[in-house]
């Protein structure tokens, strides 16, 4: 982590260092693209056979051959899958024969409201817990959010799902145990977002049958990414920390509170910014096993059972529209972090 | 002067001291002469998490010995005892085919340790190579490298994973390359950082001056010097790479049946959880969740200890 | 009141004119390795008004100390000795925080970088009141004060932010200001102004200044008085020109002759042999024993106590004794 002590020098100030990773972010996202591609296409030992699926006929695997090109140098292969892409052509599943594209942009909401819900959890607790970890003034509390963050990134989320679907779900019976909304349910939902539709919909109680199918997989996504901003939070701050201004402000006597809430947290937020993107990673990257467990219509689910059927052509989709989605969050994290931190000279 | 050595008294501060306080000075001075490995075995957690560590390797090597059923770990059914609970004979219970949970488990470890080190040091390897090529020769192969491995980064963690295992097929090699090819960013980027710092040294600077080649300079020079935070941090690692395994293992991507893993015992056991067996997935995830927690930790003392300003706060 | 020591040393008790009174300090921080022993019984005074400096080489404790008696040493470390304010017995535990403002050596680290210059003054300072803000700017010495306090540490200059610094410790309005290396990490034109305007501020506000620095030619332009530590003990003290003009110890003779010297060109510029003790062996007899030119047999055995060379004007060597 980047301590906030040191000034950033940008050339061409706040303008020419947001262009510059502006360019860089989409020569990552071609890097991105083109490794998807070699993994894809070019590491099987037959792209055909493992696209077209285990129970394929000859016969199919012989038209997938054509339909991708395989046939042709791997230049070219590239240059057309480049133009697939650009057309937002991802392919067509070879499970269920529909356009991936058009499957992705159904699923996505459901994830996002998951991903989105469980990041803002990990970061509106992890933050707090974080300062307080690295706040010697009390000691028990330190550790006892350290132990917290560590057992939360040493936790398989398959495993904490299924055995807080046990205790809560099945034997307390205090939250449904799988499922977006009760199967009696019924809204119109023409955001996606069942937290925002059912407030449209105008009725209490549809918006808490959101909220209630949503608090356990938000908790187990949640959990290793707030582990994770914990222990990053923690450290930034104990670098701030050991800084000359703490001590200069402790020896003026600004209360302990004001220095750890105020003056040290400013300085390690701007390089916890990154921990954001890190969280929706995370949350994203497990949504694939939280989905499945708790039957969640989501790009995750659909993800797991393409995984299930070695739908190849859908998971390399899926990694690539979710790996872009993440690159731009990271720029726009990026771009925000060059807008906030004063220290970014102009020149 | 030049006869007398340098000049050690007066402007030191200056020199030393920089930005740094007087308190860091001090404490500094003290880091530089303590002996990194003497201050672990101080640390009370410390021993108790390498003590966790060992006993997954030792379980791990020595499986077939552990356990009076060796037969059931390597996958032998016995129909007859299925999914019995934790009791005097099957201690942790048996699984749907009637094998000892705690057999499966030790034969699980096996395959964890298998993948943990074998990422390790697939990733260590390529990394090393990668950063020191990268921070040594800089310009435009740094520039190349790097954007190579920020490509790779670019990827939330697992999903290249998955692709990968997805596109090779199921089997534990294939595991260890799928996490490999996500894990190695992470080491050529430390490495590159230390590079970096080290190139500016003198002997460094020396080696180069008196036209030493660069392949002998980066390896008996450079990456002899940049080794310890890389090992501090792959075992750290371990612990997450068990973790990662177990995901892949999990969704199907991990080796195939008979042989055990952690992360398949919890996907088929799963079943059973909600019908009150739950000893099968409940065992194999505890197990995962103590190896990546002592790993974890093991790379938090290493850290606490490495940094004079942390150090002796985890006892 | 504390009884009169044994033997007259720079600390003699409190007296009218003391406004603090450091008796038998001794510092040990504790890491798993072993104790190291940073100060190892300083008695000094510091008087009403006076400029006090307080000069030695890297590492021989003299930051150490003032930030133990502000009470800013790790809580593992043990302090030991007694510190008297205005005669009244006062806790090592940050009470002295309360009168006294701390001006540290690097005044690019010392301010908070995310934060204006306004907003730190407004925290310490208590009040946001812009005219009272942009008076303390005014006091260090900084025109155009009411534009500062909207900048950015990053946006000024070296001198301007050590001044805006000096600005932050006169906010608490102490009447001890302890000055850590203040022109260390400063250009040499810049240096004589700060040093200037700490002159000024005692001289105005009445101010008790501790001038911590290695540099012997800072010390001798700026103090009344001078410490000379060593290995975290007081090798000599007494009033500036004695001690730099006439020095006893023949470490503070070493230190004098290591100071170049541009008259005599040609001269080969001395320095002190050896390095200073390591502070986790306990140090038997003088610690300056083992790089001392005029050691003798004794120096090994006790150490050596301060004992008056004239009237306010102590050394701690056994020179000044009769030998053996």
């Amino acid at each position: 982590m980047v301590p906030g002590a040191r000034t950033r020098i940008e050339r061409g100030g706040r303008g020419g260092a947001s262009l510059r990773r502006l360019a860089m972010s989409s020569l990552v996202i071609l890097g991105v693209v083109t490794i998807t591609f070699a993994v894809s296409r070019l590491v099987p030992s037959d792209p055909a056979s493992l696209y077209a699926g285990a129970r394929a006929r000859p016969e199919q695997v012989e038209r997938v051959r054509e339909d991708l090109n395989l046939g042709a140098p791997v230049m070219s292969q590239y240059v057309s899958y480049l133009g697939e892409l650009a057309r937002g052509d991802l392919g067509v599943s070879f499970a269920t024969k529909r356009p991936i594209a058009e499957d992705l942009r159904r699923f996505l909401p459901a994830t996002l409201e998951l991903a989105l819900s469980a990041t803002a959890l990990a970061v509106l607790i992890g933050i707090p817990a974080g300062v307080m970890a690295a706040d010697r003034a009390h000691r028990l509390r330190a550790v006892g959010i350290r132990l917290l963050a560590v057992t939360s990134v040493s936790m398989p989320v398959f495993w904490s799902a299924l055995f807080l679907q046990l205790f809560v779900a099945s034997k307390l019976e205090w939250l449904p145990l799988a499922g977006r909304i009760d199967p009696g349910t019924h809204f119109a939902t023409p955001t996606g977002f069942f937290l925002i539709d059912s407030v449209l919909s105008g009725s209490p109680s549809n918006f808490l049958d959101v909220v209630s199918h949503l608090i356990l997989p938000v908790l187990v996504m949640a959990a290793y990414p707030l582990g994770l901003t914990i222990r990053l939070v923690r450290s930034a701050m104990l670098e701030v920390l050991a800084s000359d201004h703490i001590e200069a402000a402790r020896v003026a006597q600004v209360p302990w509170r004001t220095v750890l809430w105020r003056l040290a947290l400013k300085n390690a937020l701007l390089p916890a910014l990154t921990v954001l993107g890190l969280t929706f990673a995370y949350s994203v990257s497990s949504a694939f096993l939280v989905e499945a467990l708790f039957a969640w219509p989501g790009l995750g689910k659909y993800f797991a059972d393409a995984i299930l059927r070695v739908d190849l052509p859908v998971i390399s989709a899926a990694v690539l529209t979710v790996t872009v989605v993440y690159v731009s969050v990271n720029l726009v994290l990026d771009l925000l972090q060059i807008r906030l931190d004063p220290r970014v000279v102009l020149s | 002067m030049a006869a007398r050595g340098r000049v050690r008294h007066f402007g030191c501060d200056a020199v030393r001291g920089g930005k740094r306080s007087a308190i860091q000075r001090w404490s500094g001075l003290l880091g530089t002469h303590g002996d990194a490995i003497w201050h672990y075995r101080r640390s009370r957690l410390g021993m108790v998490t390498a003590a966790v560590a060992l006993t997954f390797v030792v379980g791990a090597v020595f499986a077939p010995w552990l356990t009076p059923f060796a037969a059931a770990g390597r996958g032998v059914p016995d129909l007859s005892n299925r999914l019995r609970p934790p009791g005097a004979i099957h201690w942790l219970g048996t699984d749907e085919l009637g094998r000892d949970v705690l057999a499966r488990l030790l034969f699980g470890a096996r395959a964890s340790l298998v993948v943990a080190v074998g990422v390790v040091a697939l990733s260590v390897l390529v990394g090393v190579v990668v950063g020191a090529l990268s921070g040594y020769f800089g310009r435009w192969i740094d520039e190349v490298l790097m954007r190579i491995t920020d490509a790779f980064l670019a990827f939330p963690p697992l999903l290249l994973a998955v692709l990968v295992a997805a596109s090779l097929g199921a089997s534990l090699r294939n595991t260890v390359i799928a996490i490999s090819v996500s894990w190695w960013p992470w080491y050529a980027r430390q490495v590159r950082a230390q590079v970096l710092s080290l190139r500016t040294r003198p002997f460094i600077q020396a080696a180069q001056a008196i036209g030493a080649p660069s392949r002998r300079t980066i390896a008996v020079h450079i990456v002899p010097n940049v080794m310890a935070p890389v090992w501090v941090q792959a075992t750290a690692d371990i612990g997450a790479v068990v973790l990662t395994a177990a995901g892949l293992s999990f969704v199907g991507l991990g080796p195939r049946p008979p042989t055990a893993d952690w992360g398949v015992m919890i996907a088929d056991g799963r079943h059973y959880v909600l019908s009150g067996q739950w000893w099968i997935a409940g065992f194999a995830g505890l197990a995962v969740v103590v190896v990546a927690m002592a790993f974890n930790l093991i790379g938090d003392v290493m850290r606490d200890v490495a940094d004079p300003r942390t150090r002796g706060q985890l006892r | 009141m504390t009884p009169e020591p044994a033997t007259p040393g720079p600390s003699s008790g409190w007296t009218m004119t003391d406004l603090l009174s450091v008796d038998d300090l001794r510092i040990t921080f504790n890491p798993p390795a072993g104790p190291v022993r940073a100060v190892r019984g300083v008695s000094l005074d510091v008087r009403h008004g006076e400029i006090l400096g307080v000069a030695g080489e890297s590492g021989c404790g003299k930051s150490v100390l003032f930030r133990a008696l502000l009470g800013m040493v790790p809580p593992s470390a043990t302090v030991t000795g007694s510190l008297r304010l205005d005669g009244a017995s006062l806790g090592m535990d940050g009470s002295l925080q309360a009168v006294a403002a701390l001006i540290q050596q690097n005044p690019g680290a010392a301010l908070n970088p995310v934060f204006t210059i306004g907003r730190q003054l407004h925290l310490v300072a208590r009040t946001d009141d812009p005219a009272v803000l942009a008076d303390l700017l005014a006091q260090a010495g900084l025109a155009d004060a009411p534009r500062l306090l909207d900048a950015y540490p990053h946006e000024l200059s070296g001198g301007m932010l050590q001044r805006s610094v000096i600005a932050l410790a006169l906010a608490r309005r102490p009447r001890l200001l302890i000055a850590d290396e203040p022109t260390t990490a400063l250009d040499a034109t810049t240096q004589a102004q700060v040093l200037d305007l700490l002159g000024e501020l005692r001289a105005r506000h009445g101010l008790t200044v501790i001038l911590i620095s290695h540099d012997l030619a800072v010390i001798r332009r700026l103090c009344d008085r001078v410490v000379v530590l060593y290995a975290g003990r007081v090798a000599e003290a007494g009033a500036t020109a004695d001690v730099l003009d006439a020095p006893g110890h023949p470490y503070t003779q070493a230190l004098l002759e290591s100071i170049p010297r541009p008259a005599v060109a040609g001269r080969e510029l001395a320095s002190i042999p050896g390095l200073i003790p390591d502070g986790r062996r306990p140090i038997a007899g003088c610690a300056f024993a083992p790089r001392c030119p005029h050691v003798r047999e004794d120096c090994r055995s006790g150490q050596p106590e301060p004992r008056p060379l004239h009237p306010g004007h102590t050394v701690a060597c056994v020179l000044m004794e009769p030998p053996p």
